[in-house]
């Protein structure tokens, strides 16, 4: 801005201090505020200084700098509170002195942890603790971080966070998952590659612990992603997501479809003799339709129990075909559970889900696409976790504590290497059910990542072979 | 915090009122300029936050959730005010605000209050004069003029450099020094 515009500028500003602007001149103001962040400093400023001149004249400056009666104290605390506040008044001095000489330091709260194992960091980590400035570690679990600006951050493990402010942390490896409200508008959180800056919204960030490249998925809302580097922005919105790495800015991209995603899903491997085999297809299928809360990144499991309540149930199919199982060791099935945003976790108790394997043969054809409550193999129509017990063998159970969302969970044992041994059509089917009944109706919707999910690892089947 | 005493509920809400009353005055004078209708809206936003204080949790940041309260109603004065073809667009409020949270993150705003008095001190009596008129008295125009001697015109003018003059005072207070 040059020294015109911004005499033009304080001008406008002025003639809108008193109350005296023309439309045209309105209209101006109004587009420049709009189009010009730093137009909008000034004139805040400016504003700012307008509004001081009014209330400090009066209640808070010192009588050694500026002379007024007493009396007109009251000029400025009228109307319905004004004698309560009055009273305070001097109480009020009192505090605004202590908030300028030493403000408390602290500006967020560890609202809670689960399983939570911390690693060095200067930061307390009890439940509870106010957080200033300095750096977290968690090495396991989850734990749940709300600035006072009102953003919530919810680690997951591994990850390493610096906090700044109320309204800024350094995300210098592992995912964070941010909900920030209006209060909190213009949320930041930086990581070696990229500045993401949040308009009221929820979105995920994780940064890879070795590169330093910071992937960014939008569930709700709008989200900026700066790149320092190059001084681009990319704008996503919800159900886009975006990837920069080093020089690189890739463009605003939807959360992949189907087919695309699929080819990019490798075999992993986890350690020599360990195979990670992800699906090959999974779908779940629900007792009636409800066109909102369906997902296609997420596999939804719930279980209303034998009310009407939308129960639903998880299907996996993984294809063993190229791999020897004879010799087969160990055997881990992971899934990675994010929240949905269907009902209120904090309302549902702990759960226990449980994972079957489909014994027949005949019934590992299903599809994705075709697959209803009706036909899905085994399927017992009337309950929400129930299979026809002919069909199915029971493989394990795990459980996830009230309140958590997020993180990986899954079973392992004989049950399972034997199951997946006895597989002689080579694709084996695992049905995924939630024991637990919701004890109202309306209860969370569990979901973990599908093979379509945009970062999160599909559900994995990881097998050792003995040599 | 439904099992705590009302009486401290009220008397705690009153504490973190008159704590921040002013500044939640300032925030929402440097929105709608209007310092008049400035108060009517802060009156109606203290009548608000005390009839909803049942969901601010105590400990958490009261002057974030009252700015939050505070701006609706800036929108809801807005939106019935007879001046609205005169005034900001919402988006350009909105903005605004935006601004006003990052000044107040950044502690901008405090410094910029103290260099503001110290400015106040480098102007000639007279013209210190005209700007606590305008603002302590909340005295018209009109008035000033009368009582300076002056026109109307060349007392907007005048109010409109002292406003200035102050604002580039301020910048420059507030620069880390070189």
């Amino acid at each position: 801005m040059n020294e015109k515009e911004h005499d033009e500028l304080l001008d406008l500003a002025n003639d809108h201090a008193e109350g005296e602007l023309s439309e045209p001149q309105r209209q101006r103001l109004d587009d420049w505020l709009q189009a010009d962040e730093g137009a909008r400093r000034i004139f805040a400023d400016f504003m700012h200084d307008h509004a001081a001149l009014y209330w400090d004249q009066v209640s808070e400056t010192p009588a050694d700098v500026i002379d007024f009666p007493a009396s007109s104290v009251l000029t400025r605390l009228n109307g319905v509170w004004g004698i309560a506040a009055a009273v305070l008044v001097f109480a009020a001095v009192l505090f605004f002195n202590m908030e300028r000489s030493g403000e408390d330091s602290t500006f967020a709260t560890m609202e809670k942890t689960r399983a939570a194992k911390w690693e060095s960091g200067n930061l307390p980590t009890a439940e509870g603790a106010r957080l200033g400035e300095g750096s977290l570690r968690l090495a396991e679990g989850l734990a749940t971080l709300r600035f006072d600006s009102g953003a919530e951050v919810v680690l997951e493990a591994p990850v390493e966070i610096q906090l700044v402010d109320q309204m800024n942390c350094v995300l210098t490896r592992g995912t964070a998952v941010a909900e920030v409200p209006e209060s909190a508008f213009g949320f930041q959180i930086a990581t070696p590659t990229a500045n993401v800056v949040d308009y009221g919204t929820r979105f995920a960030v994780n940064v890879d612990s070795n590169s330093g490249a910071t992937e960014t998925q939008v569930f709700e809302g709008v989200v900026e992603v700066e790149h320092p580097m190059s001084n681009e922005t990319v704008r996503l919105e919800a159900g886009q997501r975006n990837y920069v790495a080093g020089d690189e800015v890739s463009e605003a991209s939807s959360v992949p479809e189907e087919g695309d995603w699929a080819q990019s899903l490798p075999v992993l491997r986890r350690g020599s003799d360990w195979t990670m085999v992800p699906t090959a297809k999974d779908a779940y299928v629900m007792s009636y339709l409800l066109k909102e809360h369906n997902s296609e990144e997420l596999l939804l499991v719930k279980n209303s129990g034998t009310k009407k309540g939308p129960s639903r149930k998880a299907y996996l199919g993984f294809e063993l075909g190229s791999l020897n199982l004879d010799e087969l060791a160990e055997a881990e099935l992971i899934l990675h559970f994010d929240p949905t945003g269907w009902g209120l976790a904090s309302h549902v108790p702990d759960s226990e889900f449980t994972v079957f394997g489909l014994k027949e043969a005949g019934l590992d054809g299903w599809s994705k696409v075709t697959m209803t409550w009706e036909n899905a193999p085994a399927n017992v129509l009337g309950h929400g976790a129930h299979l026809q017990s002919d069909a199915v063998e029971k493989l394990g159970t795990f459980r996830i504590e009230q309140g958590v969302a997020r993180g990986a969970f899954g079973i392992s044992g004989s049950a399972l290497v034997e199951f997946l041994q006895a597989q002689t059509d080579e694709v084996a089917t695992l049905i995924v059910v939630r024991t637990t009944e919701e004890e109202l109706p309306g209860g969370l919707v569990h979901g973990f990542a599908s093979r379509r999910h945009p970062f999160l690892p599909p559900p994995m089947l990881s097998l050792r072979v003995a040599e | 915090m439904t099992d705590t005493d009302p009486n401290d509920r009220t008397e705690a809400f009153l504490r973190l009122l008159a704590e921040h009353e002013r500044k939640l005055g300032l925030y929402v004078t440097g929105l709608i300029a209007s310092p008049q209708d400035a108060q009517d809206v802060l009156q109606e936003g203290k009548v608000i936050m005390w009839r909803n204080f049942d969901q601010f949790e105590l400990g958490t940041n009261f002057p974030a959730w009252a700015r939050k309260i505070l701006f609706h109603q800036i929108l809801a004065y807005r939106r019935r005010s007879k001046r609205q073809p005169f005034q900001l667009s919402e988006r350009t409020l909105e903005l605004l605000s935006e601004e006003s949270e990052s000044a107040i993150r950044e502690r901008r705003w405090v410094n910029r209050e103290k260099a503001l008095q110290q400015c106040l001190l480098k102007l000639t009596e007279e013209h210190r004069d005209v700007v606590q008129m305008r603002y302590r008295d909340e005295a018209s125009i009109e008035k000033i003029a009368r009582r300076f001697e002056k026109t109307e015109g060349a007392v907007y003018r005048l109010l409109s450099r002292l406003r200035k003059n102050l604002y580039q005072c301020v910048e420059q207070q507030t620069q880390p020094s070189s």
